[in-house]
């Protein structure tokens, strides 16, 4: 199988001239599951945009394999799959009817051949059997679904998903992952979330990404491994947690039969009140975008 | 929270936006330019009556009220259905308010912002009348007296009466679409209501149809002479007030009704999901297609679905139905012409049929051309077009829109067959209709869609468009006053067409077919820069994107559109004497 890569360089983006919200991103995507994990306002989406041709970037280049993705955005589309974050639909048609109106504008312009294909993706997300109802008769995940569909058209060689888990139920979402996680295995796909687990579930890569900047990159296993041996647990009560904020980078916190459970970051082998931990990818993300955030 | 804190934030909230700056600005514009120019002229300032008489004063002030309307939908509608649009209707009804409060707040707050608004045309008018250039025999003294009096007689009711309707319709829908669109069936309405009430023997009739009181000020001032209309002001007579006490009421009933069917509570619209029970356990195999494009087979199978999307239009089809209801109710009016019966020949029945049809192909084709740029971005569809095709669905949109166009031209010459068919008038003549409905009122109607096509690319927010245009009418309307007499000027009209029996069109086909080629090419270069425009990208920076062919299509329609306009202007200026209406005035 060849392998393909997506090459960002020195992305740089502001919005109105005043809000930056891309400083400088380089990353190299190459064919598998690729997580992009940050905050919300980080700067995931205007990244995603910009990949799929729909943002112009104030500054950098974006190749895939040989192509200037940003130059030739039409050449990019037809490998292209987007599953946009939000998204409306034409509610008074119905799904086989705009995904067939996709289906022609990615250039399936045989009617049997055209029909064949609107069949397995909608078999693929499930939809099969609604897949003549109108479109405004579909439930949040049902929509979701439906643009995992159009997405999906074509078979892209790149598929960004962005935050695509959002309002799915449990079922729906297993089974979206596991939908990316057979498709990942031939393709680059960019799975853009704050959710932790999505990426922990899938991805074999992810990058971090806070205020705009790559804060770092890499396989999980090595991320995982920057912090072993150095996060610690421990139960405390609310004054002690105060302390603790100040004294170190706090990395979680749960309040859990009205006990808080902390764990921190610490260079050094903390007292025996603490016990070391593996770090979870939820520590991980939490070092790396300046320790966690919690206020009771 | 009270009534009162309802409509202060009511109030706060339009002052801070820039659409009621633009709106008041707009209208100030226009009071001003009636007084201080001689660019707009309005109301019954022809002769000898003066341009700041009272009954001046009071009939134009009644014709922008007329105008108004849309600013009334827009303002309304966003008063009413904003919670609904914003999504915060659910933190309103959980809270401890009051529906009275809510309901009356919201609206009264939108009331008392669009009187502030219809101030400003006065204020308009007031400074333009003061300005230091007008000969002093042209106007009266200044007079605070007849602007407040025409406050008064009209601002306060018609706007009141326009309010509740449009907060109504948008209050109990929650759509803001259904409350703007409703400005324009209001303004058809009052179209077709003029048309129907012209008639001597609906007099009585007419005064009340007229919601905006003008044809009881007409009423008033019958039998008024040159030195009345010019001293008096005018007065409260019985039947204005009749009139206005009558729309008090007709607006009280409708704010009673929708507050009856309003309520604080979610409705549900979407249908209650049941699933389907499923079919035999399918597993379908992954089909091995790559696509193969075919852009004839593309562009055919994507308009179909367009115009499918078209007369799925709410907006569009209720204009075609008010226009088809129009037509008829035209064409059924003409078996006797000035007390003489006659035959319903092809010539005549088409005449009428063209002078019809041409506000409501005005008001689809902008609708249509709205609907193409803004579409994908109101139902949040944009961000899935992220493909290679994208220009096909421009294409497709465009070319749906004039199927849209030749299937009104056929129903409407249908109805003008069957009309003929009833009356047994069996010689259809059906060239007649086709030439004449393509020939003028087609072709006008793709060459509008394309100027709406470029203003809409130009300006993001698809409402504001619609203003531009409509201003844009308003300018041609008027243009005659500031010596843009000539229709070369005047973009995509031609001059009178005439078409006899006898001759056809004859000399005048020249002349139809010249301006068809004139506006048809700078129509050609309004779509190429639009297409050019609207390439897809979030960020609506105006940056055009041409490519060989559009670059050579649009050198080419420039080309041809220059030499169309030296030919007109040669034939009308230099081979022959074009005469003014005002120079023709002189020679009688």
């Amino acid at each position: 199988m060849k392998e393909n890569f997506l090459i960002i360089k020195d992305l740089h983006k502001t919005y109105d001239g005043k809000i930056k919200a891309l400083n400088g991103i380089n990353l190299t995507i190459k064919t598998g599951m690729f997580g992009l994990l940050g905050p919300n306002g980080a700067g995931k989406t205007t990244l995603m945009r910009i990949i799929a041709t729909l943002l112009e970037p104030d500054k950098g280049e974006v190749f895939y394999n040989e192509l200037n993705v940003l130059k030739n955005p039409i050449e990019f589309k037809k490998k292209l799959g987007y599953l946009p974050q939000e998204f409306g639909v034409y509610k008074n048609v119905s799904a086989y009817e705009m995904l067939e109106h996709f289906a022609i504008l990615k250039g399936f312009t045989d009617k049997k051949e055209r029909r064949k294909l609107l069949d397995y993706l909608f078999d693929r997300v499930n939809l099969f059997n609604d897949r003549k109802r109108k479109l405004g008769e579909y439930s949040g995940g049902m929509k979701q679904r439906f643009g995992i569909a159009i997405a999906l058209l074509g078979n892209p060689e790149v598929l960004i998903v962005d935050e695509p888990t959002a309002g799915l139920d449990p079922g729906e979402r297993k089974r979206f992952l596991n939908i990316l996680s057979e498709i990942g295995k031939e393709r680059i796909v960019i799975l853009s979330t704050h959710i932790v687990d999505d990426i922990e579930e899938l991805s074999d890569e992810l990058a971090i990404i806070n205020k705009g900047e790559i804060v770092i990159s890499g396989k999980v296993e090595e991320l995982l491994k920057h912090l072993e041996g150095k996060v610690y647990v421990k139960q405390v009560n609310k004054e002690e947690l105060e302390k603790i904020k100040e004294e170190y980078k706090l990395l979680n916190a749960t309040l859990r039969g009205g006990n808080i459970w902390v764990s921190v970051y610490s260079d050094k082998p903390l007292n025996e009140k603490w016990i070391l931990k593996s770090p979870s990818l939820e520590e991980v993300y939490f070092y790396y975008i300046g320790g966690f955030q919690w206020e009771f | 929270m009270g009534v009162l804190d309802f409509i202060k934030f009511e109030i706060k909230y339009h002052l801070k936006t820039k659409g009621f700056y633009f709106m008041f600005f707009i209208l100030f514009l226009f009071g001003f330019l009636l007084m201080a120019t001689e660019f707009v002229k309005v109301g019954g300032e022809a002769g000898l009556v003066k341009r700041n008489a009272p009954y001046t004063i009071t009939t134009a002030f009644a014709i922008i009220l007329l105008f108004s309307a849309f600013m009334s939908a827009y303002l309304s509608t966003v008063s009413g259905s904003r919670d609904f649009e914003n999504q915060t209707y659910e933190f309103f009804f959980t809270s401890p308010i009051k529906k009275f409060s809510y309901f009356f707040g919201r609206f009264l707050g939108s009331y008392i912002i669009m009187l502030i608004i219809s101030i400003s045309v006065l204020i308009g008018m007031m400074l333009g009348e003061l300005a230091p250039w007008h000969p002093k025999y042209e106007l009266n003294p200044f007079n605070i007296t007849s602007y407040i009096n025409a406050f008064l007689l009209l601002a306060i009711v018609d706007i009141l009466f326009m309010n509740a309707i449009f907060f109504s319709i948008a209050i109990i829908t929650r759509k803001a679409v259904i409350g703007y669109f409703s400005g324009l069936i209001f303004f058809v309405l009052y179209f077709i209501s003029s048309i129907l009430s012209s008639s001597l023997k609906y007099e009585k009739l007419s005064i009340f149809i007229d919601y905006l009181g003008l044809a009881a000020v007409e009423k008033t001032v019958k039998y008024w002479s040159i030195a009345q209309l010019n001293q008096l002001q005018i007065p409260f007579s019985e039947i204005i007030i009749f009139h206005r006490i009558l729309y008090i009421l007709l607006s009280i009933m409708i704010l009673f009704l929708s507050y009856k069917l309003f309520d604080l509570k979610e409705i549900s619209r979407r249908k209650v999901y049941k699933p389907l029970e499923r079919e035999e356990s399918i597993l379908i195999e992954k089909p091995l297609i790559k696509p193969q494009f075919s852009k004839i087979k593309a562009i055919f199978e994507l308009t179909l679905f367009e115009i499918k999307l078209s007369y799925k239009s709410l907006a569009i089809l209720i204009i075609f139905l008010l226009s088809i209801v129009s037509t008829i109710l035209q064409i059924t009016n003409i078996d006797v012409l000035f007390d003489t019966p006659i035959y319903p020949i092809t010539s005549v029945i088409s005449s009428l049929i063209n002078s019809n049809s041409y506000i409501f192909f005005i008001l689809i084709a902008v609708l249509l051309a709205g609907e193409i740029i803004h579409r994908d971005k109101e139902q949040g569809t944009y961000e899935l077009s992220t493909t290679p095709n994208f220009t096909y669905i421009f294409i497709s949109r465009f070319l749906s829109a004039i199927s849209v166009f030749i299937i009104i031209c056929i129903i409407y010459m249908l109805i003008g067959i069957i009309y003929q068919a009833i009356n047994q008038y069996f010689n259809f003549q059906i060239e007649i209709y086709l030439k004449r409905l393509f020939l003028e009122v087609f072709l006008f109607s793709v060459y509008l869609l394309c100027f709406s096509l470029f203003i809409h690319s130009l300006i993001p927010h698809k409402f504001l468009a619609h203003m531009i245009i409509l201003a844009y009418f308003l300018f041609i309307m008027f243009s005659d006053n500031i010596k843009l007499e000539h229709t070369i000027y005047k973009f995509p009209f031609h001059p009178d067409i005439r078409y006899s029996d006898f001759f056809g069109y004859g000399h005048f086909l020249k002349t139809l077919i010249s301006y068809n080629l004139y506006w048809g090419f700078l129509s050609l270069m309004f779509l190429i820069l639009s297409f050019s425009i609207i390439y897809p990208s979030l960020e609506r920076k105006i940056k055009f994107q041409f490519n060989k062919t559009s670059l050579t299509i649009l050198l080419i329609s420039f080309i041809g559109f220059m030499l169309m306009l030296s030919y007109l202007f040669y034939n009308h200026y230099i081979l022959n004497n074009f005469i003014s209406s005002k120079q023709e005035e002189r020679c009688v």
